[in-house]
């Protein structure tokens, strides 16, 4: 029957492959639509956690935190430390930041004068290592920063922007109106979405190693709140902290990041691309009754031969559906192994800083597709073979 | 003395017309076939002859009447059981050959196996389809496409079709009337040979007298009536 079914399939390869090619369209039509819709979202969250922090990001502003006090500071990053994770200071130095392009540690001595003309100021974010658990920052380059308190890790990290001016193995950090030229050595370049040029500096060395230098005038602590704690508990968490270490009052606390303001957004794109694609099958339904009926017109004499023969109705049924079936799981097969190459090679063509995460092949979506598309073959192939089997072998001798 | 295969009473056919009236092709027909016998159904255009053999070879199911196939009643029988009898009891020639055109000759041939679902494995078909086709002198265009084969070969092609599933009775619808004269001679000698060689009961439908004397028994129609039935020396 298998053999017979595949002959059928090859009686008209034109029509054949227009069946079969109009179900490919809406399978993958269906899949580039959940994708799109999937990757439409990830990149809306993406670059939301690259600017404003993951969804839900909260920042407090923090007043009249002493950070001259080593030992009170160690205790508060400790307990910052802990779980939940996903906290962060970022502290605004008193006076302004300049830096400097620095090749080699031995030009600190040798070119001294060289380094405070070439000293300007740049955006400076003065920061943990935690804050990439907060905000999306893809690595282009190199490392981030580490959570190593020692003064070797001195280090900073620059946005692709400040990349261009700092392409050294190091910089000088200089705080306005001193003569105090600080080395820190460039461990990385990320992505952070700014077009200006942006210095990530590890606040821990700096602030163990040289207190003095850089005084903070105001400090402001993000969370990522993924374990979704009212903002009072928050409050009263970090309170607590402060009290118990370093001292400061929570001026404020704000909701950072604008995650939420895009679902509705999200939802609605990706409904209406799934309905776009459901019409789209729905099209190609009418399509294969269209082309069914048509073949069947051609068919009629061969049918009534057969029915002449032997075949029953039963057998010209499934001699019309089952085609129809065959072809719908071939389609259905290349359909996936070209939607999971296609899946894959998203990677290829995003660049390799990209915040957007590789999206997961749509499983749930694929044999949903494919369901509806195999169930879409047989229903557009129901009408043609009911026709068929009504036909009266009586015709074959007219 | 000869068994009985096919017994009808009262057969009557109708056909529903475009304008919704009834026709009667078949009208209150009574006979019986003897098994191996030959016979030969003759009569003018429209005198029902075709209807007649459609309602004996099973294709068409809705008459009146009583219709016994070796003593069983097929008037109750389902689409199913109907079409497993014609698969392996009827062979069936038609006047325009009706070859499958997309299947090669072995294909057409084997066909009627496939719905008879016999217990044949695959060497006894092909043996058995080879059987034919040498019988048929075709044995070298078994792989050939009707298309290029010539009308008196292709009626051969349909003869090996209709005797494939060793059926016991042949229905020949005008066998030879796409043919012509010296080519219809040869096939109809072919067909005769090997219903006799079978031991099959045929049923002929012509309307050449020539060919209807070669007959053991003729049925003449008219107007959906058997009107004459006479026998042949």
């Amino acid at each position: 029957m298998f053999r017979v079914l595949i002959k059928d399939l090859r009686i008209s390869p034109m029509r054949t492959f227009l069946t079969g090619f109009s179900m490919f369209i809406g399978i993958l039509a269906m899949i580039a639509a959940v994708l799109v819709g999937t990757l439409g979202r990830e990149s809306l969250l993406s670059v939301n956690a690259q600017i404003f922090g993951y969804t839900p990001t909260y920042a407090m502003n923090i007043s009249q935190m002493n950070l001259n006090d080593v030992n009170k500071v160690e205790d508060f990053f400790e307990i910052m430390d802990k779980e939940p994770k996903a906290k962060t200071i970022i502290a605004t130095p008193k006076v302004g930041l300049q830096f400097a392009p620095l090749e080699c540690l031995a030009e600190l001595k040798e070119k001294s004068e060289q380094l405070y003309k070439d000293l300007s100021y740049v955006e400076t974010i003065c920061t943990t290592s935690e804050y990439n658990r907060i905000f999306n920052l893809p690595i282009y380059e190199g490392q981030w920063l580490s959570d190593s308190k020692d003064a070797m890790a001195l280090e900073a990290v620059v946005n692709k922007s400040a990349a261009e001016i700092f392409s050294t193995s190091y910089m000088v950090a200089s705080p306005k109106d001193s003569l105090a030229l600080i080395p820190l050595n460039i461990i990385g370049t990320i992505n952070d979405g700014k077009e200006w040029p942006v210095i990530y500096i590890n606040i821990l060395p700096l602030l163990y190693r040289a207190p003095n230098i850089f005084e903070m005038e105001n400090v402001e602590l993000y969370w990522y709140n993924k374990d979704n704690m009212s903002q009072n508990n928050m409050q009263s968490y970090i309170s607590d902290i402060l009290y118990d270490t370093v001292g400061g009052e929570i001026e404020s606390i704000n909701r950072v990041d604008s995650g939420d303001d895009y679902s509705s957004v999200i939802e609605m794109l990706q409904l209406g691309l799934i309905v776009t694609a459901t019409l789209l099958l729905f099209v190609s339904v009418l399509g294969q009754i269209n082309i069914g009926l048509s073949s069947l017109e051609q068919r009629t004499h061969e049918l009534l031969i057969r029915r002449a023969l032997g075949a029953s109705r039963i057998n010209i049924a499934v001699l019309v559906l089952g085609s129809q079936f065959i072809l719908s799981m071939l389609v259905c097969i290349i359909a996936v192994l070209i939607s999971v190459i296609l899946v894959d090679s998203v990677g290829i063509f995003l660049p390799i800083d990209t915040p957007i995460s590789i999206p997961e092949y749509p499983y749930t979506a694929t044999m949903i597709a494919v369901f509806v598309s195999i169930i879409t073959a047989l229903l557009g192939g129901i009408i043609p073979a009911i026709k068929a089997a009504k036909l009266e072998p009586a015709l074959a001798l007219r | 003395m000869k068994k009985s295969i096919i017994r009808v009473e009262g057969l009557t056919a109708t056909v529903k017309l475009n304008n919704g009236d009834f026709l009667t092709t078949v009208n209150n027909v009574g006979f019986q076939l003897l098994s191996g016998e030959s016979y030969a159904i003759v009569g003018k255009s429209g005198s029902g002859k075709t209807s007649l053999i459609s309602v004996l070879g099973l294709l068409n199911s809705a008459f009146q009447g009583e219709y016994y196939y070796e003593g069983m009643s097929v008037s109750k029988m389902s689409d199913k059981e109907l079409s497993r009898l014609r698969s392996r009891e009827f062979g069936f020639v038609f006047q325009n050959y009706s070859l499958i055109e997309h299947l090669r000759v072995w294909e057409n041939i084997e066909l009627p196996l496939i719905y008879a679902k016999t217990k044949l494995n695959k060497k006894h078909r092909q043996n058995k389809i080879i059987k034919l086709l040498q019988m048929v002198g075709l044995e070298n265009r078994q792989m050939d496409f009707p298309s290029v084969l010539s009308g008196g070969e292709q009626q051969r092609v349909a003869i090996a079709r209709a005797l494939v599933s060793s059926p016991r009775i042949l229905i020949c619808d005008e066998p030879t009337g796409a043919l012509d004269k010296k080519t219809g001679e040869y096939v109809i000698n072919l067909l005769l040979d090997l219903v006799k060689m079978e031991k099959i009961t045929l049923l002929l439908v012509t309307h050449d007298p020539d060919l209807a004397k070669t007959c053991n028994t003729i049925f003449t129609m008219d107007e959906g009536r058997i009107t004459n039935v006479s026998c042949s020396d």
